[in-house]
Formats: structure tokens, C-alpha cells, sequence
């Protein structure tokens, strides 16, 4: 008998910023709606785990998009003339344009670095949309640790340079075949993708908390401790400045939980997710 | 402290091959010594300790004799697991024309990789 896993994946056509695009998305389960959002420069499978996870998927409708130009997903019409740069306006459009078009009430927004970024922008700007968010190695500004010159020479086209520059960001600790498809993600990504992602990442993400940031959701800050590009006092920095945000450091974990290390990350994120059933 | 890349590098048929186009000479600081690391197309040519006398390197890692010892383990801990870790949290500093070790990323780590005892 074929082991077939749960995981559908479909097509959307979908309007952000007036222009057209065709979205690729995956989900399994039924109940609560889970978005996720991955990381710079890969796609939409570092969910897979999670949507493959009965004890998830009972309760949680699990859905993840590739953001355009990222995995299945397409640029838009007339990419061959265009530089990719992601901006916090045009991700933020997507994300909520993605969420409307499927009519997900109240979902749970999660997302891994980058996506765990906008998660905290999510949580205070759009929070009344969200049933909560989630920041996975997720803060509110860059705490770069190479410097943005890098990003002037052509090593960024090149997979094997994007792969080996976030390699130290898994945990030594996670098993090796699931780091390792982490990492394969990087090899994937279309030609200074991964780049055009640190455009907002690094220049267009920052998020100034302040008193009156208070997230209209619950917004929770998961870091894992082997992670040098949010760190876990990262996360709880940004939590200590938004009133109602919590941070949680995550044991033996990188930069990339659901996909690098699944059976570790689920025990993190079950009782977190299991506060959210009504 | 380095001296096994000489075996080690030169038996790793795979690992050569990402440092196919890869000839240089690099340096690793550990407490005040050097090591010089020749390296010609993927192949460690020689590690030679220091003292040296305004020896050209293209780049250098130093960190102290501890800071390698714990990067060297099977189970680093958290900011001792990767050169840019080592950087990134004030264990190692990585100077020099950087964009050498950029270049032939994969190889440099991979070839770091074999310092870790499995």
C-alpha cells in the first residue's frame, strides 16, 4: 500500500498591491485555521511535519503559502525586468490578502523568522484579524550578526553559499536527515531570492514596540537557543516591550523548529496551540 | 591543534571537490598562536604553527584554546556550534578578506566540519 501523506496542495488566484498573482498553498486538518509563513529564501514545505501530525491536524486546519517568487508560487508577470525585494508592506498585503481569499475566521498566524517577524507586526497592527500569532525565532528588529556589504557581491545567487551561510542556524542537536532538508530549501530557492527576503529582514522589518504597541491577539515569542540570529533574549526583549506578548525559549533547538527538528518542536508548540481551542 | 586536516580533508574525496577551485592560505588563531592552512584546489597542502613574521593570510579565525575545544565536541553548546555562531555571540573573530572564506563557504565549513568528533 502507498504511504500518501494528508498534505493537499492547490493554486489560488489572488490580487496583492493590484497585481495578479498565482499562489501555491498546502494544507491538512480541520478545525482552527493555522497560517504559516516560512523562512527567507524557501517554501512552504518546512510545514510539512506539522500537517502530518495527527494531534495537529484533529484540531488545526494547517495551511502554508509560498509567498511569490518562493517555491511553486509565481513572480509576477514582467518578473524578467524586475529585482525581487521584499518590503514589510507588500508581505504584510500578502498575508492578509492570502487569509481573506480563503475566508479563514480568526486564524492563528505563525511564522519562522522572517515570518516571525512580521508575526509581531501581525500581533499590533492587524491583531484584531488573529486569533493569535506566533513568532518562531521571531523579533522586532534585525540583530544582524554579517554585514549588509555581503549582500553587494554575487555569492547570494548561489545556492550552496545561501545553504552553507544559514547551516550554523540549525542546532547541532536536531537529526541530521531533517536539518539537512532544511537546508536543501536553500539550494532551491530561485537565483537571489533568498537576497530579495533580506531586503525586509534586514532593512524594512523593524518594529518599534512601545507602551501603547499593546498586540490586540495573543502574540507568543518561540526561540530556540542555538538560534545566533534571533536569540532566545531576543524574543524576550521584544516580548518584555509588548504588553501582553510572552517569549519561550525552546531547548536544543535552532533557527528553523518545525522543519529541523518536528518531534522536538511539537512538544513546544502542543500546549501553546491547545490554549486556543475554544 | 589543526594538524588532522592534513588526513582528514585529504581522504574526503567529497569534500575536496567543493574546494575544487579553492587555493589559498588561511589562518587559525587559537589564544596568541597561529596556524597557516595551504590549501590548492580543495587539498590541504600544509599546517604549520606559528610563530610567523607578517605572514600574508587570506583570512583568520581566532578564538581562545577553550572557545576550540568546545566548537571541536560532538555537542557544542549554543554559540559554540559554527564559526558564525562563534562571531555572532563574541567567541571568534573572522577578519581578513572575508570574501575568500565567502567564496568557498561550503568547503570552509565542511572542512571545519571534520574538526567535530562524531
Amino acid at each position: 500500500m502507498a504511504e500518501i501523506e494528508p498534505i493537499l496542495g492547490r493554486y489560488l488566484k489572488l490580487e496583492i498591491a493590484g497585481e495578479p498573482y498565482r499562489i501555491y498553498f498546502e494544507e491538512a486538518g480541520e478545525g482552527i485555521p493555522l497560517l504559516c509563513l516560512h523562512t527567507a529564501g524557501a517554501h512552504a514545505s518546512q510545514f510539512r511535519h506539522l500537517m502530518c501530525d495527527p494531534d495537529v491536524s484533529r484540531q488545526f486546519r494547517v495551511i502554508a503559502f509560498d509567498l511569490p517568487w518562493h517555491g511553486k508560487s509565481n513572480p509576477p508577470v514582467g518578473w524578467e525586468r524586475k529585482e525581487y525585494k521584499l518590503t514589510a508592506d507588500f508581505y504584510v498585503d500578502t498575508i492578509l490578502a492570502f487569509a481573506d481569499a480563503l475566508e479563514l475566521e480568526k486564524p492563528i498566524v505563525m511564522g519562522c523568522s522572517m515570518g516571525g517577524r512580521v508575526a509581531v507586526r501581525l500581533a499590533c497592527l492587524h491583531g484584531e484579524r488573529f486569533r493569535a500569532a506566533i513568532g518562531l525565532e521571531g523579533s522586532n528588529r534585525p540583530s544582524p550578526w554579517w554585514d549588509n556589504s555581503w549582500l553587494e557581491t554575487d555569492f547570494f545567487a548561489r545556492g550552496d553559499f545561501c545553504e552553507a551561510l544559514v547551516s550554523g542556524l540549525a542546532a547541532p542537536t536536531s537529526p541530521p536527515e531533517f536539518r539537512n532538508e532544511t537546508l536543501w530549501h536553500y539550494r532551491q530557492s530561485g537565483t537571489n531570492i533568498f537576497k530579495g527576503d533580506m531586503h525586509f529582514f534586514r532593512t524594512d522589518s523593524e518594529f518599534e514596540a512601545d507602551a501603547e504597541s499593546a498586540a490586540p491577539c495573543p502574540l507568543i515569542l518561540m526561540t530556540g537557543e542555538y538560534d545566533y540570529s534571533c536569540t532566545p533574549d531576543d524574543g524576550r526583549r521584544t516580548a518584555a516591550a509588548i504588553p501582553g506578548a510572552e517569549a519561550i525559549e525552546m531547548k536544543g533547538m535552532g533557527h528553523f523548529p518545525m522543519s529541523e527538528n518536528p518531534a522536538a518542536f511539537r512538544e513546544y508548540l502542543l500546549p501553546v496551540l491547545k490554549r486556543f481551542l475554544n | 591543534m589543526f594538524e588532522s586536516l592534513l588526513i582528514t580533508v585529504n581522504d574526503d574525496a567529497y569534500i575536496q571537490s567543493l574546494g575544487r577551485n579553492c587555493t589559498t592560505e588561511f589562518a587559525l588563531g587559537v589564544d596568541d598562536a597561529r596556524y597557516h592552512i595551504k590549501v590548492e584546489n580543495g587539498r590541504i597542502i600544509s599546517v604549520e604553527q606559528g610563530p610567523f613574521q607578517m605572514r600574508a593570510a587570506s583570512f583568520l579565525i581566532s578564538a581562545t584554546k577553550d572557545t576550540w575545544a568546545e566548537f571541536m565536541t560532538s555537542t557544542p553548546r549554543p554559540g559554540f556550534h559554527d564559526i558564525f555562531a562563534m562571531s555572532a555571540m563574541g567567541n571568534a573573530r573572522i577578519e581578513g578578506d572575508i570574501k575568500i572564506l565567502l567564496e568557498h563557504l561550503p568547503y570552509f565549513k565542511a572542512v571545519l566540519g571534520l574538526l567535530r568528533k562524531v
